[in-house]
């Protein structure tokens, strides 16, 4: 026995003793080549897969709609939007909602109709929210890392009985990836504070991020990763196909996986260690279901200051 | 003029869609927030509509002001910010307190022009950015970065209020004209402007309809407008859809003297947005002469 393990094991054991097993955060990879009928499926599949409770209740889709498109895949795709108002109508929710607040325009159903959504989602007039216009809440954020100890963010965000959070897998010039947490931004209020939220920025936006998720009790997220984004993300990049939807009540283990995927070591980044210990954020602590991430990895291009984020 | 085809049934849309606190909501039924109601009410001023919904918007409006002088986005937000420069722009209307509007206004400073900043840009050998910087604009919410939208409408705010004669112990004049500076400085490198960004990681960045008329509009008068931005607003208005984009850059256009092409398709579809009325009526006022952003200052 070595010197060092007569300080290091008793601390371990110290530490196993009387905690109860971690348990581990589900997540799963459906493979998806495109955007074709099949969607609908998969994604009724995916909340069935994880139990996902709709029944009477009031479901937020927060998809990310941040700019007019002009041929780049910088939008959630409507058809994976579509697949799943209907199927949480189909799991009996009460109300569903199209819900989201762009960071730097100002118009939001413009954006949504260059988008494709209004072909693909007929009545969406009637279901949209621009939760930038929406009514502004003060909410104190119980344990920032950040410099904010509030956020006004939107009343129809914060009401939900579910906000599914509807990202699209891509990279982001600033933050390395935006993924399920990063696009909770869209339900801080534009109205409150401006296009861009610079509120957001000042104090950290890795900071910002966790701070946001963790307003949100109840989230369910949906990654589109049938076509990403690689390189200058999240607007100037080019389209890479990852032929995927990830899934999982657990945002921050949603993100991890979504980052094995892409070719992005979860511990590298910035806002997932804020959020999660790099023990809670290994692959070993994440329940894996449907397809294997060696199965379905897919280097994603990074800019040169992230290639230090490489697995 | 695209989406009214007169002003009245714009005017009738503008009444059915104020809330009964007097105030109007960004959408249609949505709780009263200040900038659709400032913009509102400047559209019922320029078209000499000052009854009743006139004086209830007022009222609604004078509830907002803060102690500080400025004005809360909405009444639920503990801060003033940005939309003081509507109220100002209303001035001297009945009790809008526009000397208290315009102190707050010209107290407030954005966090990107502050003095470690801009020591922090000297050190790092940013010479462009430290030039932009140094010009001091208007940020949409305390303490965060100048922005295009919130500098040129205080730009007009503060022309108004000086020419309309409302006391204030610092230069007026001066930082309006800062402001301007700051704007030019901001420009993208097509001509025209966008949020307020030239450029992200090396990257240019294009400009976007709504702000390059808002830049326009605050910059008539005091800056020659170049060939290429009037292409690219005309190209902005080509395309466009919104009619609050289009009347923004229909305005700047105007105010420089400047021909206007035709807009593109428009959305008439619902209107989702109490703006897309408001701006418009706004824009017919001003092709009649009454453009009320830059009356007192005309």
């Amino acid at each position: 026995m070595r010197r060092r393990d007569v300080f290091v094991l008793p601390m371990a054991v110290a530490a196993g003793c009387g905690s109860r097993p971690r348990v581990k955060a589900r997540v799963s990879i459906t493979r998806c080549p495109n955007y074709g009928p099949a969607v609908y499926d998969k994604v009724r599949s995916i909340l069935v897969r994880h139990g996902v409770k709709a029944r009477g209740k009031r479901v937020v889709l927060k998809p990310n709609l941040v700019d007019f498109p002009f041929g780049k895949p910088v939008n959630t795709h409507p058809v994976v939007v579509h697949a799943a108002v209907e199927a949480f109508r189909a799991l009996g929710a009460a109300e569903v909602l199209i819900a989201e607040g762009p960071g730097h325009r100002r118009e939001t159903l413009d954006i949504a109709d260059s988008a494709g959504y209004f072909q693909e989602i007929i009545g969406l007039d009637r279901m949209f929210v621009d939760l930038n216009l929406d009514e502004p809440v003060k909410v104190r954020i119980a344990h920032p890392r950040s410099t904010l100890d509030a956020l006004y963010v939107a009343r129809t965000a914060m009401s939900a009985d579910l906000l599914v959070s509807l990202p699209k897998m891509k990279t982001h010039h600033w933050v390395g990836a935006t993924l399920g947490m990063k696009n909770l931004f869209g339900t801080v209020s534009g109205g409150v504070y401006g296009w861009p939220k610079n509120i957001l920025h000042w104090p950290g936006i890795s900071k910002c991020i966790v701070d946001i998720v963790s307003l949100y009790p109840r989230i369910f997220t949906i990654v589109d990763g049938i076509i990403g984004m690689e390189g200058d993300g999240p607007l100037a990049g080019v389209s890479k196909p990852a032929g995927v939807l990830v899934a999982g009540h657990d945002t921050v283990a949603v993100d991890a996986t979504c980052c094995r995927i892409m070719g992005i070591d979860p511990a590298k980044m910035d806002y997932l260690k804020l959020a999660r210990t790099s023990a809670a954020l290994s692959a070993d602590n994440i329940e894996q279901i449907g397809e294997t991430i060696s199965a379905v990895e897919t280097q994603f291009e990074l800019m040169p200051k992230f290639q230090r984020l490489r697995i | 003029m695209d989406e009214i085809e007169d002003h009245t049934s714009g005017l009738s849309e503008l009444f059915r869609l104020q809330n009964r606190d007097g105030g109007w909501g960004h959408v249609p039924g949505g709780s009263s927030w200040t900038e659709p109601t400032g913009l509102a009410l400047l559209a019922l001023r320029a078209w000499r509509e000052t009854g009743f919904e006139y004086t209830a918007g007022l009222r609604w409006l004078r509830g907002l002001v803060r102690s500080d002088g400025g004005y809360a986005p909405h009444p639920s937000v503990e801060t003033s910010s940005w939309v003081t420069c509507l109220a100002l722009l209303l001035a001297p209307e009945d009790g809008i307190a526009a000397g208290h509007a315009i102190g707050w206004v010209m107290q407030v400073a954005p966090r990107d022009s502050n003095r470690l900043r801009l020591l922090y840009l000297w050190l790092r050998g940013s010479s462009d950015e430290l030039a932009m910087r140094r010009l001091r604009g208007w940020s949409w919410f305390p303490e965060t970065t100048a922005w295009v939208t919130p500098t040129a409408l205080t730009v007009l705010a503060l022309e108004h209020a000086r020419k309309a004669g409302i006391p204030c112990q610092e230069d007026v004049r001066m930082r309006a004209d800062e402001g301007r500076r700051s704007l030019l400085a901001r420009m993208c490198p097509d001509g025209g402007w966008n949020y307020g960004a030239k450029t992200a990681l090396g990257v240019n960045l294009a400009a976007t309809p709504e702000t390059t008329g808002q830049a326009l509009l605050a910059l008539a008068g005091a800056t020659r407008v170049a060939q290429p931005t009037a292409a690219v607003a005309n190209a902005l208005l080509r395309n466009t859809r919104s009619p609050a984009a289009a009347a923004w850059l229909r305005l700047g256009l105007h105010a420089n003297g400047l021909p206007a092409a035709g807009a593109g398709h428009i959305r008439r579809a619902a209107r989702t947005r109490i703006i897309d009325v408001a701006m418009p009526l706004l824009w017919a006022a001003a092709a009649e002469g009454r453009n009320v952003f830059r009356e007192a200052a005309s």
